[in-house]
């Protein structure tokens, strides 16, 4: 209690300063005035008695410095005195402290500007609940040379294991799908999905708007209705509060708008999916997957993803076994799928259960880590830098430091002070580097490579203030350190000797040579860095693919006006002819998917003449499974293959 | 009150050492002087100390101060502007209540100290 009293006294002095220091003067008046009072007493002239009275009573300014430290806070009083001294010396020279700041504001706006990237990307949480324990279950097989997570289990299965595991709180199942919307006359093509009724409670996201689907929603029968993204909502309906049982059009066909959903929610996003539909970049759109009783049961594959949240202290583990077990008994109980059987798949779909933020951050996170890496290096770079600055600086006021500790002042307090300038620089530099950084997240987008999950949203948040601020402190104290030291190490007899205006030059040469070796080493790593990965990039760049670099892609999808092939066929003949006739195009072509793009479709196929025992994946049928794309007129002659 | 040691340097705790062994101390002279003398300007404590010492305590009378502002900060004094019978201005300081339970504890405490050291130079011989 007395020790609290003590501090808060202390503190209140630090404030009340010039009201406490004249009531000391006034104090010690009267003391010395009592004190000659009773010199004069004994018989001393008024004179002597003053003078007798100033030897009893001792040095006054040691009285009142031993006050003045015992009744305030003195680390505050110096900590202020430093500053306001720093602030002075830095301004004398503004040549060093231009330098040294900008130095450091490049670290450190590089290193923020990163952070904030990572920040977005790695450590903010996604706007689906808990997303640590939502997974994908996927059935790969054993028999498809492909990658295990292109494969969902198939209706039938997917409601047997939603009807017998235990492992999940929700399960939702839903299928990507694109629409032709079509307001006040023009069409545009949306990514859209169409999601079963737990789909929204398995992502823990409510609508902003209005209701997501529930109840007689995903029945076929009353299957016409949809909720929006907020970004549909504010372009086509200029997020107008009466936007709620609207009608919107999709690939001709009404449908009744009961929601809108909040901002970031545009699930699933390019990236969220593991191989998921390339034209889709995100969906603004979802409409009732309303599956009837035959195509719940069905054991067909069909595009569909399997999303569940893990019950809390459930491990993804657990799950994969009681998933791998449930798979293994539908092994067991059911036959092929009839066009599985046919294309030589035997029914042996497996089990794999994968987190959903390992596929949806998991594939950027070494780039992440890459970036941060070489951004600290920058940083480091720079701290060598500005400690350098530092140690010249250093060597030159070796004079002006010799002096303040001829008069006394402490080797700590030294230290201090020139930390406390180097700090002042940090402060600066964090200051300029956060602009910086502002700057650079301005650019961000149009750097954008197209596959980093949420990249536009990178922002400066509390939490890359933070960083900011603590790796700017942490760098101006590393920078500020070994000369802060260095310079208070001199001896003092040796400068009075030599009058020396350089005292400990020796010692500063070898830290400074220390520090030079340390930045190059860091400056050669970081352009070996660069120079491999701009050499990668022109590799890349220069791969034949196959294709003139003249040729131009554009996407068409054709909605329910064309759903049989004859209607297909007269359609594309149609367009690649018109398309053929505009001048400057040489030739014209199309395929389902382009080259280079991470989707493909897959069949079998047969070669004669070929020995296909020898490429056999599949144990039932001599069949080739391949990667296959459709092309159509014309594609072979844009290629120059 | 448990002594506190100063954190700098060997150097410096070297040369503070005897003042601050002093200081629990002085805070205890100071105290009991006050009770017994009632409020009391820092000339007249000092005085006081001088005689109760026969002069032994051979200290500057500005090196009460700190002593002063200590105990007013914990709250155990209280001061206030005055006037002598020579009617000179003075700052008078009055022992608290709760610096009457401080004197207390602090007294009980040095008795325990000083027993112990008599113990441990009786048991030297």
């Amino acid at each position: 209690m007395a020790h609290w009293r003590r501090i808060v006294a202390k503190l209140h002095n630090l404030l009340a300063n010039k009201h406490t220091e004249e009531d000391l003067a006034r104090e010690v008046a009267s003391h010395l005035t009592l004190l000659a009072d009773d010199f004069e007493r004994r018989g001393m002239s008024p004179e002597e008695a003053r003078l007798a009275a100033r030897r009893a009573y001792g040095g006054v300014e040691q009285a009142k410095q031993a006050h003045r430290d015992e009744r305030s806070l003195l680390w505050i009083e110096q900590t202020i005195q430093d500053l306001r001294y720093g602030l002075r010396t830095l301004s004398k020279s503004p040549g060093f402290t231009i330098t040294a700041v900008l130095t450091l504001a490049l670290g450190i706006g590089a290193c923020t500007a990163i952070f904030s990237l990572v920040n977005a990307v790695l450590i903010r949480s996604l706007p689906y609940g808990d997303p640590e324990r939502l997974v994908y279950l996927f059935s790969p097989n054993a028999s498809l040379k492909i990658p295990a997570e292109v494969i969902f289990p198939s209706y039938g299965d997917f409601y047997d294991i939603k009807r017998e595991a235990k492992s999940y709180a929700d399960m939702s199942s839903f299928e990507q799908a694109e629409f032709s919307v079509t307001q006040h006359g023009t069409t545009q093509r949306i990514g859209g999905a169409r999601v079963d009724d737990d789909f929204f409670s398995t992502l823990q996201s409510t609508s902003e708007l209005g209701r997501t689907f529930a109840g007689e929603d995903n029945q076929p029968a009353h299957a016409k209705v949809a909720v929006i993204s907020h970004a549909l909502w504010v372009s086509m309906f200029g997020a107008s509060p009466d936007v709620l049982n609207r009608p919107i059009k999709l690939d001709g066909a009404n449908y009744q708008i009961v929601g809108v959903m909040p901002p970031k929610f545009e699930y699933p996003f390019k990236s969220d999916l593991p191989y998921g539909d390339a034209h889709i970049e995100s969906t603004l759109i979802w409409v009732p997957l309303a599956l009837d009783s035959k195509a719940k049961s069905s054991r067909a594959l069909v595009n569909n993803v399997s999303l569940a949240r893990l019950r809390s202290g459930v491990s993804i583990h657990q799950a994969q076994a009681e998933m791998a077990g449930i798979m293994a008994r539908l092994d067991k109980e059911y036959v092929a799928d009839a066009r599985d059987a046919d294309a030589g798949l035997p029914r042996e779909w497996g089990a794999l259960v994968e987190s959903f933020t390992g596929i949806s951050v998991g594939p950027v996170r070494p780039l992440m880590r890459l970036l941060l890496a070489a951004v600290g290096l920058v940083l480091l770079i720079a701290c060598g830098n500005v400690a350098n600055l530092m140690l010249a600086r250093a060597a030159e006021r070796a004079r002006e430091l010799g002096v303040r500790a001829a008069l006394g002042a402490g080797r700590g307090r030294m230290v201090r002070q020139l930390l406390t300038e180097s700090m002042l620089v940090g402060v600066g530099g964090c200051a300029v580097g956060i602009v910086l950084a502002l700057l650079f997240l301005r650019l961000l987008p149009k750097l954008d490579p197209g596959n980093i999950p949420r990249l536009n949203e990178a922002s400066l948040d509390a939490r890359v203030i933070l960083v900011a601020i603590g790796g700017s402190l942490l760098t101006s104290l590393a920078a500020g350190l070994m000369p802060a030291i260095g310079a208070s190490r001199m001896e003092l007899t040796d400068f009075l000797k030599s009058h020396a205006m350089r005292g400990s030059s020796a010692g500063h040469h070898r830290l400074q040579s220390a520090l030079i070796v340390a930045q190059t080493a860091m400056v050669v790593v970081l352009l070996a860095g660069a120079g491999l990965l701009i050499r990668s990039f022109i590799n890349v760049e220069s791969v034949d693919t196959g294709f003139t670099r003249s040729a131009v892609t554009f996407h068409v999808s054709l909605d329910q006006r064309y759903s049989k092939p004859e209607q297909r066929v007269p359609f594309y003949k149609e367009m690649m002819t018109k398309l053929e006739a505009l001048p400057g195009v040489e030739a014209a072509g199309s395929v389902n998917y382009l080259p280079l793009s991470n989707s493909e479709s897959i069949d079998f196929i047969w070669v004669n003449g070929f020995d296909n025992k020898d490429h056999q994946q599949t144990e039932g049928g001599d069949e080739y499974p391949s990667g296959c794309r459709a092309i159509f007129y014309g594609y072979r002659r844009l290629s120059h293959g | 009150m448990t002594p506190k040691w100063c954190k700098c340097s060997l150097e410096c705790q070297l040369k503070k050492m005897p003042i601050q062994i002093l200081q629990g101390t002085l805070d205890l002279m100071i105290l009991r002087t006050l009770t017994t003398m009632g409020p009391q300007h820092a000339y007249g404590i000092a005085g006081r100390l001088q005689q109760v010492s026969d002069d032994a305590l051979n200290l500057n009378q500005g090196t009460i101060y700190p002593a002063l502002v200590r105990l007013e900060q914990h709250g155990w004094t209280r001061s206030s502007w005055g006037r002598t019978e020579n009617n000179r201005e003075a700052k008078y300081y009055t022992i608290t209540r709760a610096g009457l339970k401080a004197l207390d504890e602090e007294t009980e405490r040095w008795r325990q100290m000083a027993d112990v050291v008599e113990k441990l130079l009786a048991e030297e011989q």
